[in-house]
Formats: C-alpha cells, sequence, structure tokens
C-alpha cells in the first residue's frame, strides 16, 4: 500500500510541472500574439486572425472582431507556426475573378439594371493563400454536393503526395516550411478572399 | 515474360524511391510539430512565474477589448452588402445596401484610370448633409462618354443622392438611393448606398467623428 502510495506521489511529481510547463509555454506564446495583434491594431488596416483551438477564424480591424468564420476543420504541416505577423504575399487560385471594364459611353444605352460587378459569389471558394517565411494556407469550402465532393477528395489525396516532397525540398533549401488546410463554408471562404489583399497582416495561433 | 519483370522492377524501385521520400517528409514535417509546443523563452520578460503570464494575458486581452469604441460605429460588409449600426458588441440596426463594383474605368483621353472599390479599413465620418447635392467628377462624364464642363455648375446634380449624405473622406459617402431594387448588389463607383429608412438611423444615430469599419 504505502509503495502504490509513493508511486502514485512520484507520477503527481513528473506530471505536475510538466503540465505546468507546458501551460506557461502556451501562455508566452499567446501573450505574444496578443502584443503583435495589438500592434497590428494600432493601424487602421483590416488584419487575420486564425484560431485553431477555439476552432474559428476572424476578419479584424482596430481589435474588433468584424467577422467570426466557423472552422468546419483545420491541419498543420511542417515547421511550427511562428508567434509573429505574418503578410500575405499572394492569393493563388486556379480561377482567378477579374474586374470589368467599363467602355465609355456604353451605359447610357444600356439596361440600368444590368449589373456588371466584381461580387462575393465570383470570389473563389478554394485557394491558397501565400505569406512571407514559407507560410501556406489552404482554404477550402466543405463538402456539399458531388462536385465538392470530388474536388475535396483530388485535393485531400494530393496534399498528402505533395506536402511531403515539399517539405523535403525547403528543409534542403533551409527555408522553413507551413503549410495549413482549414475548411470553412463556402461563403466564408470566400469572404476571406474577398476582404484580405496583399500586405494584410495575419495571425495564427498554434493548434497545440 | 522477361520484358514484364523489367518493368515490374523499375516500377518497385520508383515505388520505394517515392516512398522515402514521402516517409522522409512525413518524419520532417512530424517532427517540427511534435516540438512545436516547447516555447522559445528567448525574451526576458517571457522568464515569468506562469501566474504572471497569466495575468499578462489577461491584461493584454483586456487592451484588445477595450479597442472596441464605446460609441456608436458603423460596420460595413461590402461582400454581403450589409450595414451593422453597432454599439460595443451589440448591433443596434442592421442594412442592406449597396457597395463598390470593382469596375475598371481608363479615361481615353489621358493616362487616368478609376477602380470603383469602396475602400477598407478604418474611416469616420468627416461631414454630415441633409439633401444633398452631387457635384459630378470627371469619371462621371467619361462613363457617359460626355464632355467634362468647364463650368463647375454643370456638375452638379440635384436629388440623387437621397435625404442625407455622410462624407467619410476622398469623395467618399454613405447616401441615398434611387435605385433601391439594387440594394444588396456591388452597383456603386466605391460610395454606400442605403435605403431611405435605413439612411435615416444612420444619419440621426452617427455624428461626425464616428467610427467606420470597412471590410
Amino acid at each position: 500500500m504505502i509503495r502504490l502510495k509513493l508511486i502514485l506521489l512520484f507520477m503527481a511529481l513528473i506530471a505536475v510541472p510538466s503540465y505546468a510547463g507546458d501551460d506557461e509555454a502556451r501562455y508566452v506564446r499567446e501573450n505574444r500574439l496578443l502584443e503583435e495583434e495589438l500592434s497590428l491594431a494600432r493601424r487602421p488596416d483590416i488584419y487575420f486572425v486564425c484560431n485553431p483551438k477555439e476552432k474559428m477564424a476572424y476578419i479584424k480591424a482596430r481589435g474588433i472582431p468584424l467577422r467570426e468564420l466557423p472552422m468546419n476543420d483545420f491541419h498543420c504541416w511542417g515547421s511550427p507556426v511562428s508567434d509573429i505577423v505574418y503578410r500575405l504575399s499572394k492569393k493563388s487560385s486556379f480561377f482567378k475573378p477579374d474586374r470589368d471594364m467599363i467602355t465609355p459611353g456604353e451605359s447610357k444605352g444600356k439596361d440600368n439594371f444590368k449589373i456588371e460587378a466584381l461580387e462575393l459569389a465570383d470570389m473563389p471558394s478554394r485557394y491558397t493563400l501565400v505569406f512571407d517565411r514559407g507560410m501556406k494556407m489552404g482554404i477550402r469550402p466543405s463538402t456539399e454536393g458531388i462536385a465538392s465532393g470530388i474536388g475535396n477528395i483530388f485535393y485531400s489525396s494530393m496534399r498528402f503526395l505533395i506536402r511531403p516532397v515539399s517539405m523535403i525540398w525547403y528543409t534542403l533549401k533551409g527555408e522553413p516550411y507551413t503549410a495549413i488546410d482549414m475548411v470553412l463554408d463556402q461563403n466564408d471562404a470566400r469572404s476571406i478572399y474577398w476582404s484580405l489583399s496583399e500586405g494584410s497582416g495575419a495571425i495564427i495561433y498554434s493548434p497545440h | 515474360m522477361l520484358k514484364n519483370r523489367k518493368y515490374l522492377k523499375i516500377l518497385i524501385v520508383l515505388s520505394v524511391i517515392f516512398l522515402t521520400f514521402e516517409s522522409a517528409g512525413y518524419y520532417l514535417a512530424n517532427r517540427d510539430i511534435w516540438f512545436s509546443h516547447k516555447a522559445d523563452l528567448r525574451r526576458e520578460d517571457d522568464k515569468m512565474s506562469l501566474n504572471a503570464l497569466r495575468e499578462r494575458n489577461s491584461a493584454l486581452r483586456q487592451r484588445l477589448k477595450s479597442l472596441t469604441p464605446d460609441k456608436i460605429y458603423i460596420v460595413i460588409d461590402t461582400g454581403r452588402n450589409k450595414l451593422y449600426l453597432k454599439k460595443g458588441d451589440r448591433t443596434i440596426r442592421e442594412a442592406v445596401i449597396s457597395s463598390g463594383s470593382g469596375s475598371i474605368l481608363k479615361d481615353p483621353a489621358g493616362k487616368r484610370q478609376w477602380i470603383f472599390d469602396t475602400p477598407r479599413g478604418e474611416h469616420q465620418v468627416k461631414k454630415k448633409f441633409v439633401a444633398p447635392v452631387w457635384t459630378r467628377p470627371d469619371w462621371a462624364f467619361i462613363e457617359e462618354g460626355e464632355a467634362i464642363p468647364k463650368d463647375p455648375r454643370k456638375r452638379v446634380e440635384e436629388g440623387v443622392l437621397g435625404d442625407y449624405a455622410l462624407g467619410f473622406g476622398n469623395g467618399y459617402f454613405i447616401h441615398g438611393t434611387l435605385y433601391t431594387r439594387l440594394l444588396g448588389r456591388n452597383v456603386t463607383h466605391g460610395c454606400i448606398r442605403v435605403g431611405d429608412e435605413d439612411l435615416k438611423a444612420v444619419y440621426s444615430a452617427a455624428g461626425v467623428g464616428t467610427r467606420i469599419y470597412i471590410f
């Protein structure tokens, strides 16, 4: 009986500091990200916050959540997410939305209610946000119907083939490589493409 | 038979090479992820006790939350074409709007170009107008294929901006519209068009200095 108590005491002594250490690391990382967000909030620009632990992404300005985007799924791959502000360098998609060119004088004789505009529905829902420091965020919509189901199966299979090879490639080049996959509702996925532009800041919390 | 064996060998060798690469990639990725939960305590202020870190965390969260204005502010979602009149976390009014079309107009006579986007980010109400008149800018004439008048009085148009307008800088306004059928669509040259009732409510609630967040 005494032996059992001693074993339990020993296990508790080992477990508690290691748990506390994890908590400490989590707070350190979170605090750094909050400080980074406060510095981002000093500027009047739109920025993006992704918190996989809360299963939520946010479009924010000045610290105010302008839109909350629930995540349906999230995967992280490669080097750990850094506790810094990432800057969006490119929005990469198979079909890029095009702006309409207005021909001067054309609108006069035209039906006033024929709309030629760039709208949310024209935005892609399957695309990659390429950030600086080797961070890539693949965004895709939840499966709704056969077409998006096939698309998602294809995307997932390709991901498992391409990601390991990319990992080796970036390791050999000595550059960081982090890939995040996020599944959102179709309109939420489009909203991110719509709202963020090159240079937008992003804060990404670690999923661990 | 011999030829098939040769192909089979090649296939096996290629598969082994591919699988080796894949395994190495998986190993490298997971090795990084496994160690990612250990934060790098590189700064002096990170070497705090757990309680101090917790306190700092809630203080930082509080600071971030305190950035939300106590007074009324306006949030505009240009993707969904919605305007929200807000106070703190509470939405006081929600309105359907029309925002920028994103179309491009080039001046055939010169090097000028206009992109009809609604400007994103934080702005504030700079001026308020009752029964506003529209002073047509150059692009309005070019778009219609008309000559730009030299007399500024010929630019003035009444009754097209509704009963009220709130200017938020660089010629952009929240104003009324004759085209209520187009509310909810991206059809404007960058301004925010609002229906009559909603415009009245926004005009009454927002003063000069009211913050506008557009995304």
